[in-house]
């Protein structure tokens, strides 16, 4: 994919998230769910061509061991926030 | 005789101890200046080794008064406020000044040792980090000279006991100043340590040959990457709710609760980052005083890797079980802290099974390793008691839990430790203590060890951080024998100095291999080590004379010192003086313009590394491995952050929407220029790749303009609602906290991001870069990205959501 259309994909879900922001309710919290969809495909986006690990040796592991790294402090973070 | 005269006995004098703990001076340099600028990892580890001995002569004298003290019901050597300040600073002290540093020290002279590198990833950054720790300790020492006192908060500065609420002096602010620099020194320090083991391995030490003092040092640094970050953006947000005013930490949405979890996804962690080291050296004395080979050392590095490791933040909240986190949440962690146990019961077992069968020598520092693996084994037990969410109830915050963790730091770290000390020392220094003095130690510090803390587990009944006690309550008995047992351990320890001034200077020398070992810190012959292995002793030895090195030493640089200083008088100044402040700002900045000046020139050379083990990560060199780990670092700072941020959303019911508060098309515009300099950053990165300069120039330049844009724009955005009506300040509720401390973070970065785009700008006007020379840009565009990533997150949080 060439890097153009990367950055032209990170700017148009940028716009994007603006719109969701205003269209979308957040009923069921759909609106919150559908930008933080879009605004980690624009991380993914950056990890994967700017930071070019899709050219790095096994890639596929270190962006699952990163995931799994991302989800573990996230439930760490969601379990912290249970109080009462 | 004159003064010059004088001086230069001195000098001999002093090369004389040089030689015979093992260090070079670089030729020309002064003692002083090749102390103060050194760059090399013996060197460094040395200084770690006596600046932690100050610190616990400090944390020790505190401790005392504390028992003095208590000794007896209602005395009156210390008021309340004094004992607040002796018992909060004896903890921070001893656990962050002592005992991890002295960890380190060890780690830092023998690991590149261990592993046959000629020094660590990052030399410079090696003394950086030491730097930062002592002149944090500085910083926070001199909250005992300000009104108000020290930190009184307790060593864990909870919240908001620790807020200008409640602790208006300067004290508490000096500690979390201290402290913010010792976080940094603990980052770089572990980033430079796990890019080592991973990347500067010698041929044939593959994973399974490491010594294991060496993997205990990796899964110690690997615990402190992942939690520093977390109590880095805790303190960060504690300075800012002293000194600025926003509500962290001092309303219902944060709070205490918030402080817990910060302070201990960090603070439990680095209970284990305190007792690794001395039990990875523990593991070496057991195997060399028995004379076999570690018991199912695989099984230890899984027990490390795959248990301790990751549990240790999967229980920190049992030190939370009385703060009103839900059932669930306490059930499981309980659950969590008794899983811990199987490692820490597994390491036990095959330290014992590796001495079933040997030929057990019981020197001192074999009864050392084995006093702190029995007191492990008896603070474990105790911990089990502790992490009962039901049991936890009864015995939180009484002297049973005190009673625990001394077991712990104390009996296992400080009595490993102090093994590893006669173990290693006579490698220093060539020669030996006095092993009669050295079992009269051992059994002095043991028996009043136990005096002190055993009686403390009786005591169910008594609180934890109170300064008196009323005759009825029966507790001075204990509390009396109590004392004399921290006499009898704090005088004990007069011994342990006079052996150690013995091995510097006039013990009888020790040979080149006095245990006869063939781990390769000993024999300097890594071939030999790994062709043998895992043979425990050596009839070889290429062993360097009285432990002076063959690598060569890194060349000594001023940067270090200076940003340090620089940054410790800015501190102090910003509690105490305004001019101090503003001196210590430009002797900072002095400092990285220095560095950067180096840089520039290539004036700091360290010898190139031979080819050598680096899988799984065959194909970078170990400064892209240090990069990445240092984002990754960032990442869990950032995740710390934006997780404290969803905490304290799902705690406010009411939020104000964005739209009410922001300029959302501004932002917008920002960020679409934020996200274009990531693209122009990586073009950057391309056309130098392909040796075409000129488009670099022109590139980075964009990047830098589009950078500074965001920067200038956000300044505009900040001035808007700094001044529009109402304002909204950092301390207009949560919201505005919120907002500025992470946009201002996220800023911070921007700054540096600048500061790298100048000196790669400048660096490429001089020609500096090429279509082979240009990791320097490879690295900014790693960082630049990620900051682009940061805002990918920050701006949906905190403009539309």
């Amino acid at each position: 994919m060439g890097m153009i259309t990367v950055w032209v994909y990170i700017l148009l879900a940028t716009v994007l998230e603006v719109i969701v922001s205003y269209v979308l309710p957040n009923s069921w919290a759909l609106r919150d769910t559908v930008i933080g969809v879009i605004a980690i495909t624009v991380a993914a986006a950056v990890v994967m061509f700017y930071m070019e690990l899709k050219y790095q040796p096994r890639w596929e592991s270190l962006f699952l061991l990163t995931t799994l790294f991302f989800v573990c402090d996230l439930i760490f973070i969601w379990t912290a926030s249970l109080v009462h | 005789m004159s003064v010059e005269d004088r001086l230069d006995a001195i000098e001999k004098r002093l090369g004389k101890i040089e030689k015979a703990v093992g260090v070079r001076r670089k030729t020309g340099a002064s003692w002083l200046k090749s102390w103060l600028l050194t760059t090399d990892h013996k060197q460094v580890g040395i200084l770690y080794f006596v600046t932690a001995f100050y610190f616990l002569f400090l944390g020790g004298i505190l401790a005392l008064l504390m028992r003095t003290q208590l000794a007896s019901p209602q005395n009156t050597l210390l008021t309340s406020a004094a004992y607040n300040q002796a018992v909060s600073m004896h903890g921070l002290i001893m656990v962050l000044w002592f005992l991890s540093p002295l960890g380190a020290a060890f780690a830092n002279y023998f690991v590149p040792l261990q592993i046959g590198a000629k020094d660590v990833a990052f030399p410079r950054f090696n003394a950086f980090s030491y730097w930062m720790y002592v002149f944090g300790g500085i910083v926070a020492l001199t909250g005992f000279f300000v009104p108000g006192g020290a930190a009184s908060a307790g060593w864990t500065n909870y919240a908001p006991l620790s807020s200008k609420i409640f602790l208006p002096g300067g004290g508490e602010t000096l500690i979390a100043l201290g402290l913010l620099m010792l976080w940094g020194s603990l980052t770089m320090g572990s980033v430079n340590l796990i890019a080592t083991i991973l990347s500067m391995r010698a041929p044939g030490m593959t994973w399974i040959k490491v010594p294991t003092f060496t993997w205990f040092t990796l899964v110690t640094q690997l615990m402190l990457l992942w939690a520093v970050p977390s109590i880095f953006s805790g303190t960060l947000a504690l300075i800012v709710d002293r000194s600025l005013g926003s509500l962290f930490f001092v309303s219902s949405g944060g709070s205490s609760v918030l402080w817990d979890n910060m302070w201990w996804f960090f603070g439990h962690p680095e209970v284990y980052v305190v007792i690794l080291p001395g039990l990875g050296a523990a593991a070496e004395i057991i195997s060399v005083f028995s004379g076999r080979p570690l018991y199912a050392k695989k099984a230890i590095i899984l027990s490390l890797v795959f248990g301790m490791l990751p549990f240790s933040f999967a229980i920190y909240g049992h030190h939370m079980f009385l703060t009103g986190i839900n059932a669930l949440e306490r059930e499981i962690f309980t659950m969590n802290t008794e899983i811990n146990t199987i490692p820490s019961g597994m390491i036990v077992i095959c330290f014992a099974a590796t001495m079933i069968g040997g030929a057990v020598k019981f020197k001192t520092p074999m009864l050392m390793a084995l006093g702190s693996i029995a007191t492990f084994v008896i603070g474990g037990v105790t911990g089990v008691f502790d992490s009962s969410l039901f049991l936890d109830v009864q015995l939180r915050g009484t002297y049973q839990v005190v009673s625990h963790f001394h077991y712990i730091m104390v009996g296992t770290a400080e009595f490993a430790l102090f093994g590893a000390i006669y173990y290693w020392m006579p490698r220093w220094t060539g020669r030996m203590y006095n092993e009669a003095i050295g079992k009269l130690h051992f059994i002095l510090s043991f028996i009043f060890f136990n005096i002190i803390f055993f009686p403390m587990t009786f005591l169910l009944d008594m609180p934890r951080r109170i300064y008196t006690y009323a005759p009825a309550t029966g507790w001075g008995t204990l509390n009396y024998i109590e004392t004399i047992g921290a006499w009898g351990f704090g005088l004990a320890q007069i011994l342990l100095l006079y052996l150690m001034i013995e091995m510097a200077t006039f013990g009888k020398p020790a040979g080149k291999n006095p245990w006869g070992v063939s781990s390769p810190e000993w024999t300097g012959d890594v071939e030999s080590y790994v062709k043998n292995y895992p043979a425990v002793y050596s009839t070889e030895s290429h062993a360097l004379d009285g432990g002076a090195s063959a690598h060569a030493a890194t060349p000594l640089n001023s940067s270090p010192i200076i940003i340090s200083a620089g940054l410790a008088m800015a501190f102090i100044g910003l509690v105490t003086s305004l001019p101090l402040l503003l001196v210590g700002i430009v002797v900072g900045v002095w400092g990285v313009a220095a560095w950067f000046k180096d840089d520039l020139y290539g004036l700091f050379k360290v010898p190139d590394e031979p080819p050598g083990e680096k899988w799984p990560f065959n194909h970078l060199s170990h400064v892209k491995v240090g990069v990445w780990l240092a984002l990754a670092g960032e990442m869990i700072l950032f995740t710390a952050i934006i997780g404290s941020y969803l905490f304290i959303r799902e705690n406010v019911p009411i939020w104000p929407p964005p739209v009410a508060i922001h300029n959302i098309r501004l932002a917008t515009f920002n960020t679409l220029l934020l996200f274009s300099s990531g693209m122009t950053a990586f073009l950057a990165l391309y056309s130098i790749r392909n040796g075409n300069r000129n488009g670099f120039l022109g590139w980075i330049g964009a990047t830098f303009a589009l950078a500074a844009s965001f920067l200038s724009i956000k300044i505009i955005e900040w001035f808007q609602l700094l001044t529009s009506n109402p304002p909204f300040t950092i301390a207009s509720g949560l919201p505005g906290s919120t907002y500025y401390f992470m946009t201002g973070i996220h800023a911070v970065h921007i700054i540096v991001g600048l500061a790298f785009m100048g000196f790669l700008i400048t660096k490429g006007l001089k020609g500096g870069f090429s279509k082979t020379n240009y990791d320097a840009v490879t690295y900014f565009a790693l960082y630049w990205a990620f900051v682009d990533i940061v805002w990918v997150f920050l701006f949906p949080l905190l403009y539309l959501m």
